[in-house]
């Protein structure tokens, strides 16, 4: 401990001196929660936070849940799924669901939850639970079918992300559903008070279905937006668990007693993305050469970032999709190995043997951003980083004036890969590489319901990606919690803490 | 703006002013650090034990000699940053991005201020009316959340950040000039300057202007300490100078990420900011009160 | 008197105007609200969709006419992320910041006054520079940082205070020095000099004359006098506190209207943004009138002026 001075010398007066004792959350039952944003509106299709994701889980319920354990999606609000033909899905809803309010839930509420989502009047910003929908119609009380515009992959995976509002509470709009939520989860919101306190109670007539009983009595959120703030109240006592811990904090909060650290996967990834298609402009532009993008690849040290800066339970990527999504083949795929020497080699073949220079647009994770222009500059490419928040980012990138982007993506926490590598590589305006055969083959697998035959088309289009080193993959991107040692929590690989889950130990 | 800094244009009384000066010493201290970290920040290059951006990230975080004697190396005498880059060089070169836009900022604003402030005491009438609005309306701005929304949405850099903090920081320019040059403009020689039918335009630059130049110079480093302090308080909410630059203020916000168990990263360039800063106030008082015709008030 | 006060409150609305038309032109016009609204995951449809169903493909300048039409008539409109209307947000924002500038302004006051008659009593000896040093040193800090460095020491080394949040004084303890400090120069130069001023009276002189102890001259009547300039100073700085706080809310995580402007400006929650302008606008023009009249009140010169 004599590496850091200063910081053991407070560390020590914060252990002896005046710290105030952790105060006993157990008794209380209550798990008191800091992150640093907070969903201005609480309906799961109103706001497009992480924190209003967790709160999606906690409020209400999907017809389907993923079992975190074995992969496998179970039946939640529905009871049985029935496929009737390539467009429709029809679900049986199971019996005695009771919202928060004591109303009844049925397929009724399933139908008038489409119905609101799909009506352009109601003005939903989170168009993604719902957007693989072209209507639900009602065959009786208990029975619903949904319709989609094309056949549907990933239709299961979507089925866990359809939060099913009470048809009461949609009555209410965007703002009454924001300041009221109402739902059938193990939770109900007894108290909103933006930028104060946001406090969930246990749900006793949950039916708990996949999810289970709840322990927990109560959840008290709160918005903390400085990571040191955060913590610091975690050392003190003043919260018992906090998330997006940096690599350099749970190291050091390791070694503290009372504090426990833990890290999950996620189906997080960074990646780099490279303007292959020219659409920046054809002229003068590097990475229209394979041999500038295979460079990227090569000039990136992964395992040393990973190792230094990104911190356990991340691993290099070398796919532009997570490993633990369907489809998201590792094998006979290109791998560019760190480099430096080859890069540059491969940078003077492409006639930049003096490199060049590039603006970089960049929206989170900074300090990793910096160390890959860091990597940049020692093989000759001069990287400026163009930093901004996530909606000048995506406009840059959209409208074709950035060539050299880094970015990440969470997949919406959904295992599959038409969740990320078709995302940006089936043409959209996201997509900066535009290459036709990959398109098709991404089309083929998405629109496709059989497994097999989706997976084929997949690997043909990532090994086309990496081969052709369209993106740069970085790597996996882990989070890490830290919370009150008492507690008995376990990370989700999905980045959604399930409170609901979790209990004091007495 | 009531605020303290009513400096008086001056009289040229250039033997009685240099006592006052030498007989100062929080001036000739300000002037001797000022000079040292503008010699800093010129030879930076001579100066700097190594490249500020070279990154070797196994070599991250050690810690400088006075924090850790036994962790420390000798080959980084202020040990190393996040990203494993020498600190002292970085602070070396971090001082020319810190002066460059205070000195940058300065001259935008001082030139939209002067002009502004000279103008409505010279001409007066609707000129004043005009410009004592602007004035009031720049001043009824919020300086940090309009420099925040502004850069939020342009995307930060030093040329943004320069611009915007030059926008704003222009009205104590123009509220002290306009006051100084109201009481130039009826002074005798200027009258007679007039009456004997010298234009405006040299009557402004050559009788005028030139006796600004001290409440200029003391207004000018109040807002270049504001414009270096500002832009710290950009980078701290990641919207300043943009990476991999060596701001100190960027320097703070990058330590930031560490400072609850390395502490030692965040003090430096904190420090730093602080002393160049008060340097930058204490020569500015300096020259006040040696300019001021009656002493210090 | 009243001819006065009615020009500053033409005034004050003029400026009220016009800050809302730079605010407006300067949001609208590189920030790209829908891809705010629809959030990380959203595809460029439903971007385009959502620019449509907000009516934000609509020229700006049709934009902003309909939103001041609306402001004139007292309605601020509605939070595009809160479900909450913008004068309702900011009403429930507004004690905490207000706490937070009031308790800053005492700060202020309790550092610049005993420094500023020390100063003027001890006039140019050491004690005058070093008490001038104390108080510059809180202007030379970067505010962040100071907190922070607070935060470490009295919060987590001592663990005297409370680190976040607004639910009790000892919470407004460490970002209203962090506040105060830094306004303290600018009200202790002016205490000195005023002190300073009053001091070499001959009202003073008289006082002293009359065998009345120091503390007594002093206090009761060189400061007296002293005094009033500064406490016109305090409501312009009172106001200047009410904008400065955008940083220390974000490091004490305190819920005010600082927080709330940086929240909304990250998010393009221009309706937001626009509301809190106008009001610290507003804020500083009544606050720098109420300055003037009180000293319109006590020297009839500038009345004339």
């Amino acid at each position: 401990m004599r590496r850091h001075f200063l910081g053991a010398v407070a560390l020590v007066a914060a252990l002896t001196a005046g710290a105030p004792a952790v105060l006993a959350q157990p008794a209380e039952n209550t798990i008191r929660w800091f992150s640093d944003t907070e969903p201005a509106n609480m309906s799961p299709y109103f706001n497009s936070t992480r924190e209003g994701v967790i709160f999606g889980f906690h409020v209400w319920d999907a017809p389907l849940y993923r079992n975190l354990q074995t992969g496998e999606y179970e039946m939640h609000l529905a009871e049985s799924v029935r496929i009737v033909d390539d467009t429709t899905i029809e679900l049986r809803i199971r019996d005695g669901i009771i919202a928060h309010n004591g109303d009844t839930v049925d397929a009724r509420d399933v139908v008038a939850t489409v119905e609101f989502a799909l009506d352009p009047a109601n003005q939903l910003t989170n168009l993604g639970r719902t957007r693989w929908l072209s209507g639900a119609e009602l065959v009786d009380n208990r029975t619903v079918r949904l319709r989609t515009p094309a056949p549907f992959g990933p239709w299961q995976e979507y089925l866990t992300t359809l939060l099913v509002i009470p048809r009461a509470s949609l009555a209410g709009g965007r703002d009454g559903m924001g300041r009221n939520p109402i739902g059938t989860g193990p939770y109900r919101v007894t108290e909103v008070s933006p930028g104060q306190r946001i406090v969930f109670e246990r749900f006793d007539r949950y039916f708990g279905g996949a999810k289970g009983q709840p322990e927990v009595e109560r959840l008290i959120f709160r918005r903390v937006p400085e990571a040191n703030t955060r913590v610091a109240e975690l050392l003190t006592g003043g919260v018992d668990w906090i998330w997006r811990v940096t690599p350099d904090q749970a190291r050091n909060l390791k070694r503290r007693r009372g504090v426990k650290v833990a890290s999950g996967g996620t189906v997080r990834f960074h990646y780099l993305q490279m303007d292959a298609a020219g659409r920046t402009g054809t002229e003068d532009n590097p990475f229209r050469d394979v041999r500038v993008r295979r460079a990227v690849n090569h000039a990136i040290d992964r395992e040393g970032i990973v190792r230094n800066l990104v911190g356990e339970g991340a691993d290099p990527l070398h796919t532009p999709c997570h490993p633990d999504q369907f489809g998201c083949v590792q094998e006979g795929i290109t791998r560019y190995e760190y480099n430096p020497a080859r890069a540059r080699e491969l940078l003077a073949e492409a006639g930049y043997p003096n490199g060049f220079t590039v603006t970089m647009g960049g929206y989170r994770e900074r300090p990793w951003g910096e160390a890959i222009i860091g990597n940049l500059r020692a093989v000759g490419i001069t990287a400026n980083l163009q930093w901004s928040q996530y909606d000048a980012y995506q406009r840059a990138t959209r409208e074709a004036q950035l060539r050299l982007a880094y970015g990440s993506w969470g997949s919406t926490s959904l295992f599959d890969i038409a969740n990320s590598t078709s995302y940006f590589f089936r043409g959209s305006a996201d997509d900066l590489t535009r290459d036709p055969e990959v398109m098709a083959l991404l089309e083929r697998g998405d629109n496709s319901t059989d497994p097999a035959a989706r997976r084929e088309a997949y690997t043909a289009a990532i090994r086309r990606i990496t081969e052709q080193a369209y993106w740069a993959p970085l790597w996996t991107f882990p989070l890490t919690y830290a919370y009150n040692a008492q507690l008995e929590f376990s990370p989700a690989p999905d980045e959604v803490p399930r409170f609901y889950r979790a209990r004091w130990n007495r | 703006m009531s605020e303290a800094i009513s400096p008086q244009p001056a009289a040229p009384a250039v033997r009685k002013k240099r006592g006052r000066i030498l007989g100062n010493p929080g001036l000739v201290v300000a002037a001797l650090v000022l000079g040292l970290i503008t010699l800093m920040a010129i030879f930076a290059p001579l100066i700097a034990p190594h490249d500020p951006y070279t990154q070797i990230l196994d070599d991250r975080l050690i810690p400088p000699a006075f924090v850790d004697a036994e962790m420390s190396d000798p080959r980084y005498p202020l040990g190393t940053d996040n990203l494993g880059r020498d600190y002292l060089s970085r602070l070396i070169y971090g001082a020319r991005i810190s002066l460059l836009i205070g000195l940058l900022t300065v001259l935008v604003s001082g030139t939209i201020g002067t002009t502004l402030g000279v103008a409505a005491g010279y001409f007066g009438g609707r000129v004043d009316t005009v410009v004592s609005f602007l004035i009031t309306t720049r001043l009824s701005l919020p300086v940090v959340m309009v420099a925040l929304a502004v850069v939020a949405v342009a995307g930060g850099s030093l040329q943004v950040v320069v611009l915007v903090l030059g926008l704003l920081l222009w009205d104590r320019f123009a509220v002290v000039m306009r006051s100084a040059t109201m009481q130039l403009r009826n002074l005798e020689y200027v009258a007679a300057a007039r009456s004997v039918g010298c234009s405006t335009p040299r009557i402004l630059l050559g009788e005028i202007l030139p006796n600004l130049i001290p409440a200029l110079v003391v207004v000018a480093s109040y807002e270049m300490a504001q414009a270096i302090l500002l832009e710290a308080a950009l980078s701290f909410l990641g919207l300043g100078v943009q990476p991999p630059l060596p701001s100190w203020g960027l320097m703070v916000a990058e330590a930031k990420e560490v400072m609850l168990f390395d502490p030692w990263v965040i003090l430096l360039p904190g420090l730093a900011i602080c002393i160049l800063v008060l340097a930058i106030n204490m020569l500015g008082d300096g020259i006040r009160d040696a300019t001021a015709p009656e002493g210090r008030t | 008197m009243l001819r006065f006060t009615l020009r500053r409150l033409l005034l004050a609305v003029v400026v009220g105007i016009a800050v809302s038309a730079i605010a407006f032109m300067l949001l609208r016009i590189s920030g790209d609200l829908a891809i705010a609204l629809a959030g990380e995951d959203a595809s460029p449809a439903d971007v385009e969709r959502i620019r449509e169903e907000y009516g934000l493909n609509r020229p700006i300048i049709v934009q902003y006419g309909e939103w001041l039409w609306r402001a004139l008539q007292g309605d601020l409109g509605r939070s595009l992320f809160y479900p909450e209307s913008v004068a309702n947000l900011i009403v429930t924002r507004l004690p905490v910041t207000l706490s937070l500038a009031g308790m800053g302004l005492v700060i202020a006051i309790l550092i610049a006054l005993p420094l500023g008659i020390i100063a003027a009593l001890k006039r140019n000896t050491w004690v005058d520079r070093a008490a001038l040093g104390i108080a510059v040193i809180g202007q030379a800090m970067p505010n962040f940082w100071f907190g922070l460095l607070m935060i470490f020491l009295f919060g987590l080394a001592l663990g005297w205070l409370p680190i976040s949040g607004s639910d009790s004084f000892a919470h407004f303890i460490m970002p209203a020095i962090t506040l105060g400090w830094f306004s303290a120069p600018v009200l202790m130069r002016l205490t000195r000099g005023g002190m300073v001023e009053v001091m070499t009276s001959d009202y003073i002189r008289t006082a002293y004359a009359k065998g009345l102890p120091a503390r007594v001259v002093v206090l009761k009547h060189a400061l007296r006098n002293a005094i009033v300039p500064v406490v016109a100073l305090c409501s312009v700085q009172f106001g200047n506190m009410l904008s400065g706080s955008v940083v220390i809310e974000t490091v004490f995580a305190l819920q005010g209207i600082g927080y709330l402007a940086w929240e909304a400006i990250s998010r393009r929650d221009f309706p937001v943004v626009q509301g809190i302008l106008l009001l610290v606008a507003l804020f500083y023009v009544v606050l720098t009138l109420l300055a003037d009249i009180a000293n319109a009140w006590l020297d009839p010169r500038i009345r004339r002026g």
